[in-house]
């Protein structure tokens, strides 16, 4: 009865963690073509919730599991995997809250690594995967998608210096649909796997699915449905930081940052790089911002890189005292305890931020430094 | 130092970003080139609009098929 009590709520805290990457990600693909008035919001979301879900479908190759190669396997249970996804849904609503874009990946894998290591100890942690798997690859992908979205924003300039202001802007904006297009297609595919991981890994463990079995077909439709209900509806706040807080963006260098974010992602799946959509995307702006000789606003980037050194030891903090504190009450009443927590936790930071609310009215408002300005509150014009 | 060349393909790294710069340092180019000539045809007539809408209809499609190339590695990933 406990285990099976316990499976419902893992997955149904999966699919909201699915749901909260959904709108943590939505500024990935969409906040240059918001930015640069190629889409309006609501559109670009629309549209990015639609490519998410077709993307989640495009590859039914067996979802790898989120957690290989960063905990030994043998130590999961239900409870780590639970208390991870506590970890990883209260770090995307707080840098949400603060409008700071961080991985979502990066966020689950702390919680699952604190989780652990309350569980099992540091032993069942393989700290090498954690380093070629997180740390390394957060340090290259800003850097890597920076600097082909500087030298590709660049050539657009270059290459369209005697167009017609009003052609060129015309024409960018539709490649500019086309390129974010392609973003939000690879996050369905990338990021809506990863879930359906976690969730066929719960499965196996609680003995469900024998291990190798394929993801079933309710897992893939639910988290499909999942992510993209949470990218329709929008993570204005970060969407607001990456279109407006890091650099001024016009249509080529929109163009240009979300066909370097589709490369970048292209080509590191294709080699097995596990780099961050977040800090790829993230990249491609701030590069796109050099490459036209604009001016960066590195105190916000600053930000950005700070929070995702912290990703991995705050939800790991949170992971870990989740774990914790539903051992210590124990069996259902744990599980019911912290989940009661989780809720109550999200709806006070989701009031919080009404306060200072976002939205598709002014998300284009002009930067001053801040995504909780009180001015905000009035809506642009 | 040790640690990093051992955990870190630098080759398969390195041929990584070789091939997401060729990609898209290509696909803006081939595009921004397109709309340079589609630009170019407008208030021409004859011969010149054809060529320079051509070119720019080409530089269109290469960019499509470039893109379905890339739905195409993602469904096969």
């Amino acid at each position: 009865m406990h285990q099976s009590f316990m499976l419902g709520l893992v997955v149904a805290t999966a699919l909201a963690f699915d749901f909260t990457n959904g709108f943590h990600d939505t500024a990935n693909a969409m906040a240059t073509s918001i930015a640069t008035g190629a889409l309006k919001p609501r559109v670009a979301v629309g549209l990015s919730a639609v490519l998410n879900l077709v993307g989640a479908f495009l590859s039914l190759a067996v979802a790898a599991t989120i957690a290989s190669g960063i905990v030994d396997q043998n130590f999961i249970t239900l409870q780590v995997v639970f208390a991870g996804l506590v970890g990883g849904i209260l770090w995307n609503v707080v840098t949400w809250y603060l409008g700071i874009p961080s991985s979502s990946s990066h966020a689950l894998i702390g919680g699952v690594i604190g989780a652990m290591l309350v569980h099992a100890g540091g032993h069942a942690v393989l700290w090498s995967g954690i380093l070629s798997k997180v740390f390394v690859p957060a340090i290259l992908a800003p850097f890597v998608a920076g600097s082909i979205a500087a030298a590709a924003t660049w050539s657009a300039y270059r290459l369209t210096r005697k167009v017609d202001e009003a052609v060129g802007k015309k024409s960018f904006r539709w490649a500019q649909v086309g390129s974010a297009s392609l973003v939000s297609l690879a996050h369905g595919t990338n990021d809506a796997q990863k879930t359906m991981g976690i969730i066929t890994l719960a499965l196996v463990a609680n003995g469900t699915l024998h291990e190798g079995a394929s993801t079933p077909t309710w897992v893939i439709i639910a988290c499909a449905l999942a992510i993209s209900m949470g990218t329709y509806l929008g993570g204005w706040r970060i969407i607001r930081t990456l279109g407006k807080g890091l650099t001024d963006i016009d249509t080529p260098q929109g163009f240009a940052a979300e066909t370097s974010s589709a490369a970048v992602l292209l080509a590191s799946t294709h080699f097995g790089f596990p780099l961050s959509t977040t800090q790829v995307c993230t990249g491609s702006v701030v590069g796109s911002g050099v490459g036209h000789a604009a001016p960066v606003r590195w105190g916000v980037f600053g930000r950005m890189a700070i929070a995702w050194l912290f990703t991995l030891p705050a939800a790991g903090l949170v992971g870990a005292a989740a774990f914790a504190g539903q051992s210590a009450i124990g069996g259902n009443a744990g599980v019911i305890v912290l989940a009661i927590v989780l809720a109550a936790a999200c709806a006070g930071i989701y009031v919080l931020s009404r306060q200072t609310a976002v939205s598709p009215e002014n998300v284009n408002a002009e930067w001053t430094g801040e995504v909780n300005e009180t001015h905000l509150t009035q809506k642009a014009a | 130092m040790v640690i990093a060349s051992t955990l870190i393909n630098w080759g398969a790294l390195g041929e990584a970003f070789l091939y997401a710069a060729i990609f898209a340092i290509g696909v803006v180019v081939v595009m921004s080139s397109g709309i340079h000539l589609y630009s170019r045809s407008e208030g021409r007539v004859g011969a010149q609009k054809v060529v320079n809408l051509a070119g720019a209809i080409v530089a269109l499609l290469i960019v499509l098929a470039v893109v379905g190339l890339s739905i195409y590695e993602l469904t096969v990933k």
